[in-house]
């Protein structure tokens, strides 16, 4: 081969001769049919852990659906706060109507009066 | 690879089809055609054949694809017969053989590349092509050594080149796919076609020839 030949690629045979010596020599046919049958099974595996998913998000979905309009219906409002003297009244009304009063009979100082002041400013818009 | 693993890689003995593998017209060989409807009914054997007729066209092009890269390119090969075995029943007669099996391929090549993120066939320094060339065996003055060296060449060259582009050149040169065949197969009109040929051809060209290398 001449120096002037052997700087020539000639792009067919030689893009042939990259391709076959980079290339598997034999099919594995064994492998093939193995993998072909295990793919369903793997499909239908990651579907079926999908299809429990999707039930355990809609089943907590629902129940906490449930959840907070079960508790809605038990709201109260503390809807008035009087301090006097002693003993400390408190009117409490619920959404279904219902009117109570607890009547406290603490110092206004006290621990559980303030508790109760504190539990009334916070709940005043949205209830416990 | 050595070369007479090659060789018995084609010649598998109870095959005797297997010796006109790279000769055969793509697609629309009756032999195949026949062969793929009954492995589309579930004849492994017909499937076995059928593969065996093709092998040589699909680890080419497969190697192709992933830029010679021997691990990459068994992987790819491979998926490809899977994918092929599992779609076959769903080969449309009217649908030219070869465009889908290439397409299958393509695909499953495709796949690997994107699956094998160590794999960098692009991302080749000037300085990789520098130390190639130093590593040059020209004082060995052996015909052989020289002609591998220049393969070595062009396969780094074609690494820097995108897979579709790499793929496509392999199917006009090796293959002898026309433009129209690689349009329906590329989805791409035949202009398209002709000027990313060129392109990659003009590009391949330019960095062999940076290297010391005439592309014929």
């Amino acid at each position: 081969m001449s120096s002037a030949e052997k700087k020539k690629i000639y792009l067919k045979d030689a893009l042939k001769d990259a391709a076959m010596s980079s290339a598997p020599s034999f099919p594995d046919f064994a492998d093939v049919y193995r993998k072909a049958e295990q793919r369903p099974r793997k499909v239908r595996r990651i579907a079926f852990s999908a299809a429990i998913t999707a039930v355990a998000a809609a089943a907590s979905f629902w129940i906490g659906i449930a959840w907070n309009s079960q508790t809605s219906r038990d709201i109260a409002l503390i809807d008035s706060w009087t301090v006097s003297a002693a003993p400390v009244a408190v009117s409490v009304s619920t959404t279904q109507g219902a009117q109570n009063e607890i009547v406290l009979t603490a110092y206004q100082t006290s621990p559980v009066n303030l508790f109760v002041q504190d539990l009334w400013e916070s709940s005043a818009g949205t209830g416990l | 690879m050595s070369a007479e693993k090659k060789e018995f890689g084609r010649l598998k003995p109870d095959d005797s089809a297997a010796t006109a593998q790279v000769s055969l017209p793509a697609g629309d060989d009756p032999v195949d055609l026949s062969l793929a409807e009954h492995a589309a009914k579930g004849d492994k054997g017909a499937f076995e054949r059928l593969m065996w007729r093709w092998w040589d066209r699909i680890r080419g092009y497969c190697a192709t694809f992933v830029a010679f890269d021997p691990e990459l390119a068994e992987e790819a090969a491979q998926e490809s017969l899977i994918r092929i075995y599992k779609a076959l029943p769903r080969w449309r007669k009217e649908s030219p053989l070869g465009g889908y099996l290439y397409g299958i391929c393509r695909t499953a090549s495709l796949d690997v590349i994107r699956s094998r993120a160590r794999h960098s066939a692009r991302s080749m320094s000037v300085e990789d092509f520098d130390s190639l060339s130093l590593e040059s065996p020209h004082s060995t003055g052996e015909a052989n050594v020289l002609q591998e060296e220049a393969n070595q060449m062009l396969a780094k060259a074609m690494q820097r080149l995108d897979p579709e582009d790499r793929s496509m050149l392999y199917l006009h040169e090796v293959e002898g796919k026309g433009l129209a065949e690689l349009g329906a197969m590329y989805n791409l009109p035949v202009g398209t076609v002709k000027s990313r040929l060129f392109r990659v051809r003009d590009k391949l060209s330019v960095m062999l020839k940076e290297m010391g290398y005439e592309l014929r």
